[in-house]
């Protein structure tokens, strides 16, 4: 068992997320930062697509109840473990007894603690991600409370001889570059409205969360283009409502939309995204099919590599 | 007639593919989106995450990693190519539904919009066989659409921050049903009973995509007591 002290800003149980339900406006959620979820899961020998704990622009504090294994990925804190620093990106064995502070945050948004053997809360719909505005998944579909106390696997996971793998050491996601985005049938290179989007420097609003980001900046034209209807939202899907601040939408976005979208953000850009807060800046480059594939290809090796 | 329906095959994002038909959302457009996710669902293609039925697309999303974008576009393509006339009829469904009064406050706003009176805006929203063209907005959430659909309202100016669960809306030419309590802008019209999304049970989707349903109208004694018995 792990007992919740303080449960930070907004801490929830992700797993890969809840695919296969979209079609009856299941959304998919899921971790923010997939990269980082996955690697978390990969140095306390996991499977990749394990729960473990998202956590958003301040952490929890957390007693353990047991030994257990626990690393954790993603945005920068200085963590303590009974009061003693300990890396990130690794995998730290820990007493029954000994508490995991979260401390200040120094660079990304969202960090990631997994559990050798995972948390363990029922599989709704096929999944234990939490989707919060759907009230689905994790605990009761809500994020972490002081006073929780959540159950590890003891041999869920695939228990791999811990050091035997090389994993990336700094913080990837946390990069500060700007996001590449592809066109669509609709909207290319040479469309003013995708210029505009590259052209432009935005802000992300206070108004954003799992669900989307609200851009702030000069608005972008909508131009003509002819009627949209209703169909199956993407995530990174960058959408133009009429006002023309664009919205793009994350993980915990609705099913469906019907705002024209006039770009996406790339797979492998996804999770530098949701490493990003409100406030910060955000720049958009547009980039081939071919190259949002080879990146994603380039991010992929680097959770392949073995020593 | 079926098989002439055209379409277009397009990429949005690295790793998802749109299936779009042209023109309005129609029953013949669903008939053929529900034969095409039927289709590419059964063949259980590697590399398929998930897919999505909308008005008039179905969109497949897939893991670059794991398939190839050209099998996607060839997958979409074929099961759009075999598509023959006898196109998979839904499910028949009947919704009992408390028009008007404290279950459909909007109702006079859009008997106003048709410039006819309450009663003859109910006749008229229980005429048509409405189909399921799309679930979306809320878990269980439908958009049905009718041909000859003669109830329309445009969405409210101001959304409501609180539609209670059950209401059935207008918004355009679709009604829809709020399977849970949730903020909403389209018109209510009415509510019902049906429970959309229950997880207990077995199967926990009341409507799907390409049902056919009939709307009933029930006055607020006989609502009142169907909700007793619940």
């Amino acid at each position: 068992m792990i007992h919740i002290l303080e449960p930070g800003f907004s801490t929830t149980i992700q797993d890969k997320g809840r695919w296969g339900y979209q079609r009856f406006g299941v959304p998919v959620s899921g971790p923010m930062d997939r990269f980082s979820h996955r690697l978390a899961n990969l140095i306390v020998g996991n499977h990749d697509g394990c729960t473990a704990l998202e956590v958003a622009f301040t952490g929890p504090r957390i007693f353990f109840e047991r030994d257990l294994v626990f690393g954790v990925t993603g945005a920068e804190f200085d963590l303590t473990l009974d009061g003693k620093k300990i890396p990130m990106n690794t995998a730290i064995e820990a007493r029954s007894g000994t508490c995991l502070k979260f401390g200040k945050r120094r660079n990304g948004a969202r960090s990631y603690i997994s559990f050798s053997g995972g948390i363990n809360v029922p599989s709704v719909l096929g999944s234990r991600s939490t989707h919060l505005g759907a009230g689905l998944g994790g605990l009761s579909g809500r994020a972490v409370k002081a006073g929780d106390k959540l159950t590890i696997g003891r041999d869920a996971g695939v228990r791999v001889k811990l050091g035997v793998r090389r994993f990336p050491k700094e913080n990837v996601c946390c990069a500060k570059r700007s996001i590449r985005i592809v066109g669509n049938l609709f909207f290319n290179r040479e469309s003013d409205a995708l210029s505009a989007m590259t052209a432009g420097l935005f802000t992300m609003s206070t108004k954003s969360d799992r669900m989307g980001y609200r851009l702030l900046g000069s608005p972008i034209a909508r131009l003509k283009y002819e009627k949209w209807f209703s169909s199956a939202i993407v995530t990174g899907t960058i959408q133009l409502p009429k006002r023309g601040e664009p919205i793009i939408l994350m993980v915990d976005h609705q099913t469906t939309g019907g705002y024209p979208v006039i770009a996406t953000v790339i797979s492998a850009d996804i999770p530098i995204l949701a490493q990003r807060s409100p406030g910060d800046a955000i720049q958009f480059e547009i980039v081939t099919y071919e190259k949002a594939f080879t990146e994603l290809i380039r991010q992929e090796r680097a959770l392949l590599v073995e020593s | 007639m079926v098989r002439n329906q055209k379409f277009r095959v397009f990429r949005q994002g690295d790793s998802a593919v749109v299936l779009e038909y042209e023109g309005e959302p129609s029953y013949e457009i669903n008939g053929c989106v529900v034969f095409v996710g039927e289709c590419v669902r059964v063949q259980n293609h590697t590399g398929v995450l998930d897919v999505v039925e909308g008005l008039r697309t179905v969109t497949i999303f897939f893991d670059p990693l794991a398939t190839d974008v050209q099998r996607i576009v060839s997958a979409l393509e074929n099961a759009a190519g075999t598509q023959s006339s006898a196109e998979k009829i839904g499910r028949e469904l009947t919704v009992s539904v408390c028009y008007g009064g404290l279950y459909g406050p909007d109702l006079a706003e859009v008997a106003e919009y048709l410039c006819c009176s309450e009663e003859e805006v109910i006749a008229r929203h229980q005429k048509p066989v409405y189909r399921v063209y799309m679930i979306g907005f809320l878990p269980g959430f439908p958009y049905m659409g009718a041909s000859d659909s003669e109830v329309s309202a445009p969405r409210k100016e101001y959304p409501r921050l609180r539609v209670e669960k059950g209401s059935v809306g207008i918004a355009d030419n679709f009604t829809g049903v709020y399977p849970v309590d949730s903020p909403g802008g389209w018109h209510i019209i009415g509510r019902c009973l049906v429970d959309l999304f229950d997880l207990d049970a077995p199967d926990p989707f009341f409507f799907h995509v390409g049902d056919n349903v009939k709307f009933k109208s029930v006055t607020e004694d006989e609502y009142c007591s169907f909700r007793g018995k619940k």
